[in-house]
């Protein structure tokens, strides 16, 4: 498989869940080491190298990778490589190594394994919707598979062993992606934010961290790695991402019961401005997508096609718009392009029963 | 006193342990700075750091009053390289700043020990053998479609995992009672 087909296919993990689910993916990270070998910062640019070889070897030998698509990171094209981040494929301190970097992702894109990251192995597996059991049970699989291949560092104290003492122990980071237009709306998501990380829950933007919000979206992901199993981690954010679910529910109602009128202006706002605007910022695709994406979400609009809303939430994107378009945009083309590109796939949204 | 690479007055003085013996080491403030082991306070940003935490809630003393400027045999590490970048260079580290680490991981998770997965035993034996059915039916497909190359290094997967999968029953084998981490 090549990078174009990989590239193809629409964002399965983006574009899966039910359409408007609040909770858009599921996201297990594991960091892992190779014993023998100084974590990448410390080690030798040869040695990287050499383990760079091994991985990718023992990928070859994989048939979910055989099947998908890997390549060495300086081989990928700075533009290319912005593309696989858009799409959460590669972190942006991935992004930059290209002494050693390699990156291995599979046919569907759920499961990526990153080389030579801050560890010498980032494992991710991503799932459509609240799926975070699912995506634990796809990712011991992929573990396993590596660890028939490789000697993890390992010690019976601290568990697995990562170059940041952030992520000792387990190594794991879950993180679900949701989507909280309504909170935000009631400028709610700052306290909600604040009693999460009380909780030792992480919130961030998607692009990790730093990130603003674009488009409403958020990823909450837990802290804690050590003298916890891997499956308390998981059950515990999973439940609280049902009350952050709940929350959000709770929201719309209250926004239809209080602010019935704004919300409508906000919604169809929205709706006119994507479907009219000749120019288009990233940011302001994303916020005003966001609105119209819970506007379908609450009946007060309609499409047809399915996921037409999320599909462009991933296409708004500098790098993948420029995929689109076939070659280098300045950033006045590509609100020019960006613009086309949604008024025409929004050219079908109307009025829904509520509106 | 003189500092012992220039000749400027000597004012920071500290007690190195290598390959087990001990040296002191007399340098000026800007050698010392040069070597990474200077007093002044490491960190600009808020909040704590992971200094912080190895440091204790003096904040600002340095390791020289701890009396421990150990090296990192792995991979070169010092004490003072983990207080500044707050990263560990190798698995070896994680032995030679035990104390320091310890601190560190109290702060960062309210605990000093792994609970949970562990390699070669964590993964239910039956998510094996559904790996297993899955490629043995690509196998037949592959011999079908006379995909050969395909079905060799299916094949050699399968043989993969079931090595791993020996692996697995040998190591609960040889451990009697031992707690299964993710009991099917
Ligand atoms: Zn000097
Ligand atoms: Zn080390």
């Amino acid at each position: 498989m090549t990078l174009e087909e990989l590239l193809d296919h629409p964002c399965a993990w983006f574009v899966d869940h039910e359409c408007g689910e609040v909770a858009i993916s599921s996201r297990i990270r594991l960091a892992r080491n190779v014993a023998g070998y100084p974590f990448p910062s410390k080690a030798e640019p040869a040695q990287l190298r050499e383990l760079r070889g091994n991985i990718l070897q023992t990928l070859s030998e994989l048939d979910l990778f055989d099947q998908g698509w890997v390549s060495e990171t300086d081989e990928v094209s700075p533009g290319d490589r912005m593309l696989l981040f858009e799409r959460s494929l590669m972190s942006r301190e991935h992004m930059e190594n290209e002494d050693s970097g390699a990156i291995g992702v599979s046919r569907d894109e759920q499961d990526v394994v990153m080389v030579n990251e801050e560890d010498h192995l980032r494992l991710q597996v991503v799932r459509p919707g609240l799926s975070l059991e699912s995506a634990w049970e796809e990712m011991q699989i992929l573990d396993s598979l590596l660890d028939a291949h490789v000697e993890y560092a390992f010690s019976s104290k601290y568990g697995y062993l990562t170059c940041c003492p952030s992520n000792t122990g387990t190594g794991l980071r879950a993180g679900v992606m949701l989507h909280l237009p309504g909170l935000a709306l009631l400028d709610e998501v700052r306290p909600v934010m604040r009693g999460l990380a009380k909780m030792g829950l992480a919130v961030r933007g998607p692009g990790g961290e730093g990130s603003d919000a674009d488009g409403f979206l958020y990823q909450v992901s837990n802290q804690v790695t050590l003298g916890r199993s891997e499956q308390d981690i998981i059950g515990e954010l999973h439940q609280m991402v049902d009350e952050l679910v709940t929350h959000e529910y709770n929201a719309r109602l209250r926004l239809e019961e209080v602010r019935p009128n704004g919300l409508r202006d906000k919604v169809g706002r929205a709706a006119g401005i994507l479907q009219n605007a000749w120019e288009l910022s990233s940011k302001e695709a994303l916020d005003l997508l966001a609105m119209v994406r819970l506007g379908l979400a609450m009946d007060l609009l309609e499409v047809d096609e399915a996921h037409v809303v999320e599909r462009l939430m991933i296409e708004v994107r500098p790098a993948h718009l420029q995929k689109l378009a076939g070659k280098e945009l300045n950033p006045g083309e590509r609100d020019r392009f960006r613009a086309l590109r949604v008024r025409s796939k929004l050219a079908e949204l109307r009025k829904g029963p509520k509106l | 006193m003189k500092c012992e690479h220039c000749d400027k007055p000597a004012t920071v003085h500290v007690t190195r342990v290598a390959q087990g013996k001990v040296h002191k080491v007399h340098l000026c403030e800007a050698c010392a700075q040069k070597m990474g082991l200077g007093t002044s306070p490491s960190s600009t940003g808020s909040g704590p750091t992971v200094a912080d935490a190895l440091l204790g809630s003096g904040g600002g003393v340095s390791a020289l009053s701890s009396h421990k400027l150990r090296r990192c045999p792995g991979c070169g590490l010092t004490l003072r390289g983990l207080q500044k970048e707050g990263r560990l260079g190798c698995a070896q580290c994680y032995e030679v700043f035990g104390e320091e680490l310890d601190r560190i991981l109290r702060s960062i998770h309210d605990a000093t020990e792994h609970r949970g997965r562990t390699p070669g035993e964590g993964v239910k034996r039956q998510d094996l053998s559904r790996k297993m059915d899955v490629l043995q039916s690509r196998l037949t497909r592959a011999i079908e479609a006379e995909a050969f190359e395909d079905a060799a290094k299916i094949r050699d997967e399968l043989q993969h995992l079931q090595i791993a999968m020996e692996a697995d029953r040998e190591a609960s084998r040889e451990v009697p009672g031992k707690k299964e981490v993710y009991p099917s």
